[in-house]
């Protein structure tokens, strides 16, 4: 029963939040110039103008548009795109598996990298390798992701032509922007890995367990490591939101087809459905993953189960 | 007894072997995690007032300046680079170096700006939110919750696309991201120090409660304050030039480091120059504002523990 109510509780939750999400897009789109502006050619009329926006919608009260635009949310329709001239949520469709398997690579590669490297600094605490990685997680949190891959550009497709610089094709296409993208999310991982590692070794049980002779290894596995992946769970969901926005950018420099890309052209071409559809669907996307990440986390830590943060 | 006997046993003692010989580079880590950090932070910082406010003395230079014949130079330590373009020329024979200075200007002022903005609106509703409770409170936590969790880059691409580029517009947009991390860490702290007898002891003899926000809590929470605001800092500083590379930033001609990198991306492959320094620049003002933000959090570490266990 308890648990019914939490999973309906984190229904409402993302209810509220994909609600609030669409609203503000809504606004902020509908506050701006005249679209039919946008898709009308240059000669046309103030007829013309009028004929256009009659036919999408835009000569009617904002109240009507939004109770429009939400109903055809809940339904799944989120109007045609004005430069493809087909829904955007089909035109968006096309691109998402672009974006979902850089995200997925990037935090693959982040989370694959941080664990080991955390838990070696934090064992060899204070040791040359801990100040290493700490120069290196500094150096990963300041240097921004659009400067990184083009410089990546630059030292492996230009110089060394090692790899495909642009475009998605083979796993080699892949390499470059999905450690352009992981970096940050491995810096900060690393980091919160070393120092909740620390923490955990510190505590009572830890102590118990090397007091009655067990050795470093199994202590590490056995009791430490899944009390100290709690935190590092929790960001790995938090950090969507870092890696959605980074795809936007890395996506962009590496002209990789994802809905980050097409959300940028679509605001060039002021193609403001599409820009509403991208926007939301990245909103529900990543509410989403977070209360996966939610449900996760109280799996790990059954302490949290019963309180409501 | 003389005072002679008194002194001639204590320097004969011989002082104990050190208990834990700490090893001469961890004595140098320590050196420079407490001064190294501030000491670059600091020539960082002064580097980008003196770009600020006196871009002329150090690049002579104009950075709009256009000019065909000498596009796309290389740096002077390369064949065919010339001292009238230390840093190179970019596609429009622009110098980079004067670029990378007078672009410092444009980030200072639009971080600094939309910091303080986000900062105060933050720190007085983080103030307000933790010393009344109640369902202000709730409302501002649900707020903070949002945002911290959204992709705010999405929001901000899509509120500068329809509002237009512009400065203010920028500021306000960056100043909407800032607000969440100051609100919640003020939030926090407030909510243990209205606890403690000081603040008890100030409403008992009737103080009214906006001189109790400012003079007894504030003061109380202004160290945490330092802290998010020198990360808020880099944070802000990365969205902004990250904007200016999607061509959502300022307008030129003024001179911008994210603008520069996304107008040179196209030659990277011939003068990767063009992109190197400016985003050199970021890197380091992003650097040492987070170093700068490392140290105060070092420094102030019981303070802001504290704050952290009552929130």
């Amino acid at each position: 029963m308890k648990r019914l109510g939490q999973i309906a509780w984190g229904l409402g939750h993302l209810l509220v939040v994909m609600l609030g999400t669409a609203s503000l897009v809504f606004v902020v789109l509908r506050l701006s110039g005249d679209p039919a502006m946008m898709v009308a050619p240059p000669q046309a009329t103030v007829e013309d103008l009028q004929a256009i926006r009659r036919e999408l919608g835009l000569d009617r009260p904002m109240a009507a548009q939004y109770v429009d635009f939400l109903e055809k949310l809940a339904v799944g329709d989120l109007a045609q795109s004005f430069r493809y001239r087909r829904p955007a949520l089909e035109v968006l469709g096309e691109r998402v598996g672009a974006t979902v398997q850089l995200a997925l690579a990037a935090q693959l590669l982040a989370i694959a990298a941080a664990i080991p490297l955390g838990i070696a600094a934090a064992l060899r605490r204070d040791s040359w390798l801990d100040a290493g990685l700490t120069g290196f997680v500094t150096l990963g949190q300041s240097i921004p992701h659009f400067w990184l891959g083009l410089m990546a550009i630059v030292v492996f497709g230009v110089h060394l032509g090692w790899l495909p610089t642009s475009g998605r094709g083979g796993w080699a296409n892949l390499i470059l922007p999905a450690l352009t993208l992981s970096a940050y999310s491995m810096a900060s991982l690393t980091r919160l890995t070393r120092s909740s590692i620390l923490e955990v070794l510190g505590a009572d049980y830890i102590r118990t367990a090397r007091a009655k002779g067990l050795g470093t290894w199994p202590v590490l596995f056995k009791h430490a490591l899944k009390n100290a992946l709690i935190p590092v769970v929790t960001l790995t969901g938090l950090q969507l939101g870092v890696l959605l926005s980074g795809a936007v950018v890395v996506e962009t420099v590496f002209a990789w087809p994802g809905i980050g890309r097409l959300t940028v052209e679509a605001i060039h071409a002021r193609d403001y459905p599409l820009v509403q559809a991208g926007v939301v669907f990245m909103a529900l996307l990543f509410v989403v993953v977070n209360q996966g990440v939610d449900l996760c986390y109280r799996w790990l830590d059954p302490r949290t189960a019963g309180s409501e943060r | 007894m003389s005072p002679v006997d008194v002194s001639a046993p204590a320097s004969a003692v011989e002082m104990p072997a050190p208990l834990l010989v700490v090893p001469r580079w961890a004595r140098a880590r320590r050196r420079w995690r407490v001064l190294g950090k501030p000491a670059f932070g600091l020539l960082i910082g002064a580097l980008l007032g003196l770009c600020t406010l006196a871009p002329g003395w150090i690049a002579p230079t104009s950075p709009i300046d256009q000019d065909l014949s000498t596009r796309l130079q290389p740096p002077i330590w390369m064949e065919g680079g010339t001292a009238r373009h230390p840093l190179g020329s970019d596609a429009l024979g622009r110098d980079v170096y004067s670029r990378v200075v007078f672009g410092a200007r444009t980030t200072f002022l639009v971080a600094l700006a939309s910091t303080a903005l986000g900062g105060a609106a933050g720190a007085a509703l983080g103030l307000i939110a933790g010393y009344h409770g109640g369902a202000l409170d709730q409302l501002v936590r649900k707020l903070i919750d949002m945002q911290l969790a959204f992709p705010y880059l999405l929001l901000a691409i899509s509120v500068l696309a329809v509002a237009g580029r512009s400065v203010p517009v920028l500021i306000a947009v960056l100043a909407l991201s800032s607000w969440p991390a100051f609100a919640r860490i003020v939030r926090g702290e407030v909510r243990s120090l209205r606890e403690r007898q000081f603040i008890e002891s100030a409403r008992a003899i009737g103080c009214p409660d906006r001189r109790i926000l400012i003079t007894h809590l504030l003061p109380g929470v202004s160290a945490s304050l330092c802290v998010v605001w020198s990360f808020d800092l880099a944070r802000v500083v990365v969205l902004e030039s990250s904007l200016s590379f999607l061509g959502l930033g300022v307008q030129p001609p003024t001179p911008s480091w994210g603008m520069d990198l996304s107008d040179s991306r196209q030659f990277l492959q011939i003068a990767y120059w063009t992109v190197l320094f400016p985003g050199l620049a970021i890197s380091l003002v992003v650097l040492a504002a987070n170093l700068v933000g490392d140290w105060v959090r070092d420094v102030l570490d019981p303070i802001v523990k504290r704050g952290r266990a009552g929130a």
